[in-house]
Order: C-alpha cells, then sequence, then structure tokens
C-alpha cells in the first residue's frame, strides 16, 4: 500500500471557508471604529531594558516624573471625606510598604513555590533600596487608604469629588506603565525564568507563563479611562532556554530571580 | 515617526487588504458565532500597539496574525466578549465546513492533537493559512530555522502516525 501524502493530507484537513468579498471593507470599517474610539500605545520597551525602566518607575514614584495611572480598584476607591487634610506628606519606607502591598496585583501568576507574599516583600525590598524613594511620594495615605497625590488637594473636598473625577479633570495622556505593577510583573518573570532554567517548569509551560504575564505597562490610560491590559502578552518574550538564560543573568541576577526564601 | 494619520491610514489599509485572511484565520481556529468578536478584539488590540507595526505589509499581515494568535487564546480562556465594534463583521454572511472525514482523516487529526500546541499551530499555519516557514516562524515567535525542525519532526510524527494505520502490527 502506498505512503500517504502526509503533505497533501493536511492541506485538505483544513476547514473550508466561505466569506464574501466584501469582508476586506468590512474589516476596514470596523479599523475605523477602533481609531476613532482609541488611542494608540507608545512604543513598547523591550525586555531587555524593562527592569531598569521597572526600578526607574519605582523612582517615579517617589519623584512624580512621569503620570501613574490611576485605578479606582488599586486605590480601593474610596471618596475622601470632606475636610480630610489631603496636603501633601512625606512618604516614610513604612508608607511606600504600605503602596507596595496594596498595588501588588491578586492575579499575578506564578511559578509554583512562589508566592505573592514573595513577591511583595521583594518589590518592597527594591523600594527600600532606594533612598531617593524616602522623599516626598505621589501616594498619599489617608485613613489607610492608598491615594494618588497630583498635586495640591484641597483640605476642604466637596461632596461629590472622587478620585475618578479628579483624574478626569486632569490630562488623559496615555499611561504606559506604574513602576510599581511594573516591578511586580518583572518579578514574576525572573521567577518563571529561574525555574525554566532549574527545570521546575518545562519549557513551553514558562514560555507559555511568560506570554501570559501582563506587560510592564500593564495599565493603560486612554479615553476610555484607566484599566489593565488584560492578557495581551509582554510582546517580546524570549524564544528559548538560551535567551531566558542571557535575560536573567542579565537582569535578575541577585535581585527579582532571587529564589523565595523558605520561612523557618 | 509616523503621526497617528499616517498609522490610522496603513491599519486601514492593512485591514481592507488582508481582512478576509485574518477572518478564515480566526474561522479555522474559535467557534463561528465569536470569530466576528475575536476579529475585532484583534484589531482593537492591533491599533494600540500599532506603533510596534512592521513597515512592510506582509510582515505587518504576520504581526496582525500573532496578535490574532494570542486574542484566540485569550477567547479559549473565555475573555474575549461580545462586542458592538463586531457588528460589521457579524452581519456579513460567512461559512465554515470541516472535510470529510476519510479514515485517513480521522488518524491525522488524532496524530495532531499528540502534537504540542506550538507545533500545532505551526502545522495550521503553513497547511491551512498557506504561510511559509518563515512566516509562520514569525507568527509563532520563534527563530526560522527552530520552526523548520519542529515541522520537520511534526512531519515524521504524522507520517509515523498514518503508516501505522495502514500497516497495523498484529500482535498474536
Amino acid at each position: 500500500m502506498p505512503t500517504p501524502d502526509v503533505d497533501q493530507l493536511l492541506r485538505e484537513s483544513s476547514p473550508d471557508v466561505v466569506s464574501p468579498s466584501g469582508i476586506g471593507l468590512a474589516m476596514a470599517a470596523t479599523a475605523r471604529a477602533v481609531i476613532k474610539d482609541n488611542q494608540p500605545r507608545p512604543r513598547r520597551i523591550g525586555f531587555r531594558t524593562a527592569l531598569p525602566v521597572a526600578v526607574a518607575g519605582v523612582a517615579v514614584l517617589a519623584f512624580g516624573g512621569t503620570t501613574i495611572a490611576a485605578h479606582t480598584s488599586m486605590f480601593d476607591g474610596q471618596t475622601p471625606s470632606a475636610g480630610t487634610d489631603m496636603s501633601p506628606t512625606t512618604t516614610t519606607v513604612d508608607e511606600l510598604e504600605l503602596v507596595a502591598q496594596k498595588l501588588a496585583p491578586a492575579d499575578l501568576p506564578v511559578p509554583d513555590g512562589v508566592t505573592l507574599d514573595d513577591a511583595k516583600t521583594q518589590v518592597v525590598r527594591v523600594l527600600k533600596a532606594n533612598p531617593d524613594l524616602q522623599a516626598r511620594g505621589r501616594y498619599l495615605l489617608d485613613g489607610g487608604v492608598v491615594r494618588k497625590h497630583e498635586g495640591l488637594i484641597p483640605r476642604n473636598v466637596g461632596p461629590g469629588w472622587t478620585l475618578e473625577s479628579h483624574v478626569k479633570g486632569g490630562s488623559f495622556t496615555l499611561v504606559e506603565q506604574s513602576g510599581v505593577s511594573a516591578a511586580y510583573v518583572f518579578y514574576a518573570r525572573c521567577q518563571w525564568e529561574r525555574t525554566m532554567i532549574g527545570g521546575q517548569v518545562t519549557s513551553d509551560a514558562g514560555m507559555a507563563a511568560l506570554n501570559s504575564l501582563g506587560d510592564v505597562g500593564a495599565y493603560v490610560a486612554d479615553d476610555q479611562g484607566v484599566h489593565r491590559v488584560e492578557h495581551e502578552g509582554i510582546g517580546v518574550v524570549p524564544s528559548n532556554l538560551e535567551t531566558v538564560r542571557t535575560d536573567f543573568d542579565t537582569n535578575c541576577l541577585g535581585g527579582f530571580g532571587d529564589a523565595p526564601k523558605v520561612a523557618e | 515617526m509616523s503621526s497617528r494619520d499616517e498609522l490610522a491610514a496603513r491599519f486601514e489599509d492593512l485591514a481592507a487588504s488582508y481582512g478576509e485572511r485574518l477572518m478564515a484565520y480566526l474561522l479555522r481556529r474559535v467557534d463561528f458565532k465569536d470569530a466576528p468578536d475575536v476579529a475585532a478584539e484583534t484589531l482593537l488590540t492591533a491599533w494600540r500597539r500599532i506603533r510596534v507595526m512592521p513597515d512592510e505589509e506582509e510582515q505587518a499581515f504576520w504581526w496582525l496574525l500573532s496578535i490574532a494568535r494570542r486574542t484566540a487564546a485569550n477567547y479559549r480562556r473565555g475573555i474575549v466578549r461580545r462586542t458592538k465594534l463586531a457588528d460589521r463583521l457579524r452581519a456579513m454572511p460567512m461559512s465554515v465546513s470541516n472535510p470529510v472525514a476519510t479514515d485517513e482523516q480521522i488518524v491525522l487529526r488524532d496524530a495532531i492533537t499528540t502534537l504540542s500546541g506550538d507545533d500545532q499551530e505551526l502545522v495550521r499555519l503553513v497547511y491551512w493559512d498557506g504561510l511559509q516557514i518563515k512566516a509562520a516562524a514569525t507568527v509563532l515567535g520563534v527563530g526560522e530555522a527552530t520552526a523548520r525542525k519542529r515541522m520537520q519532526r511534526a512531519r515524521e510524527s504524522l507520517r509515523s502516525a498514518l503508516a501505522e494505520e495502514d500497516d497495523p502490527v498484529s500482535v498474536s
């Protein structure tokens, strides 16, 4: 019996698709609707430069050189009450720690053996390691609630004032990243790389995890508000284990790539 | 750097020129009724990331397919939702039908499911969507040499499965 022609069989296995000639026009019209209502994001940073930017982003937390996206769910979405003292305060290390805790993404995918608490510990360590972070911050603490601070907020806030309305009153510049969020994402990436290199997870599983991580710029603001870009993938991921090693050595050694310490 | 208007014009041209192939790609992979939503979501994501779209048109299409691939994966995770953006696409009369299930096709289909997810997609990109290996490698985000090796391995595996079916070893 002749050997089956696998190439021909594979071609014949394709589902038969019939679409009208006007589908291109419909796609173009859909593209126009997308263009009309949405803004492109700024060019994305590459993987090799992501860690320095992530750390720089943490510094931004202190100095406010770049707008950091305000997200009501990130900040508990509470409205400042009238008469609350909302003038700028000095952000202490403890307060920064609280900020980092508050901004920890609950859905951060991490490999087995790594917990969100490990991520928090590492991100706080990075915050503490940078003395600049002890300067005035962009976040205010109000009754234990972390709020974004944009300039001087009036002491007497009228009824109906919300963080969201405050943001809407400002600019809608596209925001690429929040430094703290980026640090969390980067920690997860380093941990996946560590476990891939150590053979604790398969290469396929590790690559899939890297792909599924939110972008370093996981929060964007556009004319529809501030929101997280869900599961878009990180755009630039190492393509094989060798590049994983290189990236890990370059960006993760002696920091985010450390194995979590086992509690004694 | 291109202005927003220039990017918008290029994006619209890309959608018009390759929209049919994009929709065919999706119809072969996601549920028929959901393909318009996945297509609209793909365009939305692509527009947000337009600043990294390759300049060359064919390569821009591969880039668009790579986004479609991830969007389709999100769809399978239940993340893509019904959107008004897809209304125009939903109104288009489209159909998709599976090939006649011959014995060989059934064996082949079963054998394909034994490949890794990426290898399955590589095979489909080449044999269903008519992409060259280099293009398929770009869509998958791997090197061309890696894709060639994977394809060779996949074809050998599929050929073996078909040969075994044709020439079963009897066990007494």
